[in-house]
């Protein structure tokens, strides 16, 4: 236990074994709601059909006409930056997966996903929700799962930039499936409720500016005497409910390529026991405590 | 003397599979809060029936399981299922396995045990949970207990030693 207290990765073999063993008995657990879903969605309502059908082809051809649109837009965007030498654009490819099993720990916000490295899944990879909310990040592999952590989970921490005033925070978990913390942030700051905050990508594993949470009514508190304003937030996704995710890969560049071509303006921290790529990412205002969940480099498989 | 025996080979192995399985059944978060450890419910069953035959190997065994699934740290319901193990069996030498108010008694120490280094473990690594709403399970297992052990029931048969 004290292992893997304090050298996760030691202990992670031990884990994988145990997940693949596991993973027939989830699968099973899973099936009843399985099948509720698919019989519920085979008897559904014929009329009800139809006229969803009829609305996603109108979507879909709007997105089509958008999607050409986008594309010559891209195209644009490529050549500009080509002719500006600024370097290019960080694109993204995604992969429906599902969730199948939830973590029952309390303060745990960890779920499991039916796809695992057999389909590219890899570790610290982004998971996003619907309507393109980040849901969280992937902390564990297996050939047929992966088990990811939520942005609600204790442990967690995201860098958050505020939509409206450009001011940056870290949003860390509860524990609780409906409440993120907003952390340092000095009381007096233009914070008001409803604000929303978007990633910012300073942890250069978040892609920037997707949404993750919004300031609840009376959220922002201030005791006498602390420097710092408690500011709680509702995600944007409703974690308990969420059965289907999307799973996020860059395509070129990779990180790594960004931050070599990015003006050496960025100051990274000197860390002595580090290695030289490591040297070069971007250190936020991140905690250490937080540093084995999302402040590591990102490392590209593919 | 009569001596219990496991219905079919690998009758305990599936019990306590099956009580792994209900306790990730997903549930609404303000039911799980009431949600009995069904795999310390089984060990339990086991200790009072057929203690020759209980494993303490095999309790650490589902309890790394139960680790891997619930993502909690490696070893924190291995530990405790083990020692479950052992209290009941130890305790149970002392009871008639048929007074259902000594089981309670000797269910609410077990369980009160279990749940006990579980909130230690986690304390230690800052992981705390809510309030009173955490001892809410052990209630619920005494509510439970008397079903769950008439169901079990069935994976054993009587057999008269010589």
């Amino acid at each position: 236990m004290a292992v893997d207290y304090r050298n996760p990765t030691a202990t992670k073999p031990i884990r994988t074994g145990f997940s693949i063993v596991a993973y027939p008995l989830q699968r099973i657990v899973d099936a009843p709601f399985d099948l509720y879903t698919k019989v519920t969605g085979f008897f559904a309502n014929q009329l009800h059909l139809a006229s969803e059908n009829a609305a996603l082809k109108e979507q879909l051809r709007l997105y089509s006409v958008q999607y050409r649109d986008m594309q010559v837009l891209e195209q644009q965007n490529a050549r500009l930056r080509d002719l500006l030498k600024v370097d290019k654009r960080v694109g993204y490819t995604f992969t429906m997966a599902e969730v199948i099993a939830a973590s029952d720990e309390r303060g745990r916000q960890v779920v499991t996903l039916n796809k695992g490295s057999r389909d590219g899944v890899h570790e610290k990879q982004v998971v996003l929700a619907e309507g393109g909310n980040i849901y969280g990040q992937v902390v564990e592999v297996t050939p047929f799962s992966s088990k990811v952590m939520e942005l609600t989970d204790r442990q967690h921490a995201i860098p958050v930039r505020n939509l409206r005033t450009g001011m940056r925070a870290l949003a860390s978990g509860t524990g609780k499936a409906d409440i993120l913390e907003l952390k340092s942030i000095v009381a007096g700051s233009n914070v008001q409720d409803g604000d929303v905050f978007v990633s910012s990508g300073l942890d250069m594993l978040f892609p920037p500016d997707f949404p993750v949470a919004k300031v609840i009514p009376n959220g922002v508190q201030y005791i006498p005497g602390d420097p710092f304003a408690n500011i709680s937030a509702k995600p944007l996704i409703n974690f308990d409910n969420t059965r289907e995710v999307l799973l996020l890969w860059r395509i070129s560049p990779s990180p790594a390529e960004m931050l070599s071509a990015a003006p050496p303006a960025s100051s990274p921290k000197p860390a002595d026991t580090k290695t030289k790529k490591d040297e070069k990412t971007k250190k936020d205002e991140k905690p250490a405590s937080k540093a084995t969940t999302t402040n590591k480099t990102v490392e590209r498989p593919q | 003397m009569i001596e219990n025996l496991p219905r079919f080979p690998g009758a305990i192995w599936l019990t306590l599979l099956i009580g792994l399985g209900l306790n990730n059944i997903p549930l609404p978060p303000e039911w799980s809060y009431w949600r009995p450890d069904f795999v310390v419910l089984s060990l339990i069953h086991w200790a009072l029936c057929m203690r020759q035959h209980v494993n303490l190997f095999v309790a650490f065994f589902i309890g790394l399981l139960a680790d891997t699934i619930s993502y909690s740290l490696l070893g924190q319901h291995a530990l405790g299922y083990v020692l479950v193990t052992y209290f009941a069996v130890r305790l149970s030498l002392r009871m008639s396995a048929e007074a259902f108010l000594q089981q309670f008694a000797l269910i609410f120490i077990v369980v009160g045990i279990f749940m006990l280094i579980n909130l230690w473990i986690r304390g230690v690594t800052g992981n705390i949970g809510p309030g009173l709403l955490y001892w809410m399970p052990l209630l619920s297992s005494l509510l439970v207990w008397p079903i769950y052990h008439g169901i079990l029931g069935y994976f054993y048969v009587p057999r008269k030693m010589v």
